[in-house]
């Protein structure tokens, strides 16, 4: 079986609306944190995929971009996380 | 290597930690369940010899080391320093990867000699020059890198004053 960019561009659809479920599901805000970068990770393989696609180089581009605010989602989750594991009020 | 078998190794694992974020209870077990993605996601990179791939796989060692050295950190001392002091050399494995990504474009650093993260260096080379040409784009990602790391530590510290001010459970007059 030979995979092709829509096997990444259906992978990144399930990835993402994971992501938004958990946004919407789950009451934690570290966990709904994680659920948003869940869906930038879901965006940045579709723009992957499309840019290995088309072998065009600014996709990559814009995954650095999305990368990016997924690391200041991460620091926001490490924060909460160091604040919750000293007796703060996020769990 | 069978590429079909391996995507769907990993397409499993990166789903496999995505549902780990909807039915773990504890944020730290879905951290480490978040790490599993980003690692997943990023083998899958390489396996069309993405650039990505490598930055990809650093951050999700750097969430996972994170997550072990704020444990380990909490437990054995209960303060935020060692922490950073543990994260800190993941946080320079990545600038390092991330320097060397953008400089490759200029000086056409020879990634292919990693032996173990052996990315193609033209591909490498491409991506940093539709980076170099548009100065913007590195300007606003640098910017807010930079933006990011500083409010990060200010809110962090400020985080941790708080709590050494609060009193401790148990301590009511």
């Amino acid at each position: 079986m030979a995979i092709t960019a829509n096997h990444y561009l259906f992978l990144s659809v399930v990835l993402f609306f994971l992501g938004l479920t958990i946004v919407a599901a789950r009451k934690e805000m570290g966990i709904k944190l994680l659920g948003l970068g869940l869906m930038f990770q879901a965006i940045n393989l579709a723009l992957v995929s499309l840019a290995e696609w088309f072998q065009v180089w600014e996709g990559q581009v814009a995954v650095l971009v999305v990368m990016i605010l997924s690391m200041v989602v991460m620091v926001l989750e490490i924060g909460l996380k160091a604040w919750s594991t000293r007796g703060g009020e996020p769990k | 290597m069978n590429i079909a078998l391996a995507f769907l190794f990993l397409a499993g694992m990166a789903v496999g930690g995505a549902m780990g974020l909807l039915v773990l209870r504890r944020v730290d077990h879905c951290v480490w369940s978040f790490g599993v993605v980003y690692v997943a996601l990023g083998a899958m990179y390489l396996l069309f010899n993405n650039p990505l791939a490598v930055t990809m796989q650093v951050i999700g060692v750097f969430v996972w080391g994170s997550m072990l050295a704020m444990n380990w950190g909490s437990i054995r001392s209960n303060r935020l320093s060692s922490t950073a002091w543990w994260a800190l050399p993941f946080g320079v494995m990545l600038t390092t990867l991330a320097g060397r990504a953008v400089l490759s474009g200029q000086i056409g650093t020879p990634l292919t000699s990693w032996p173990v993260w052996a990315v193609r260096e033209d591909r490498m080379v491409a991506m940093g020059r539709v980076l170099f040409r548009d100065y913007t784009i590195l300007i606003v990602l640098v910017g807010i890198f930079l933006l990011t790391a500083m409010v990060g530590v200010a809110w962090l510290r400020q985080l941790e004053r708080r709590t050494d001010e609060e009193p401790k459970h148990g301590d009511h007059r």
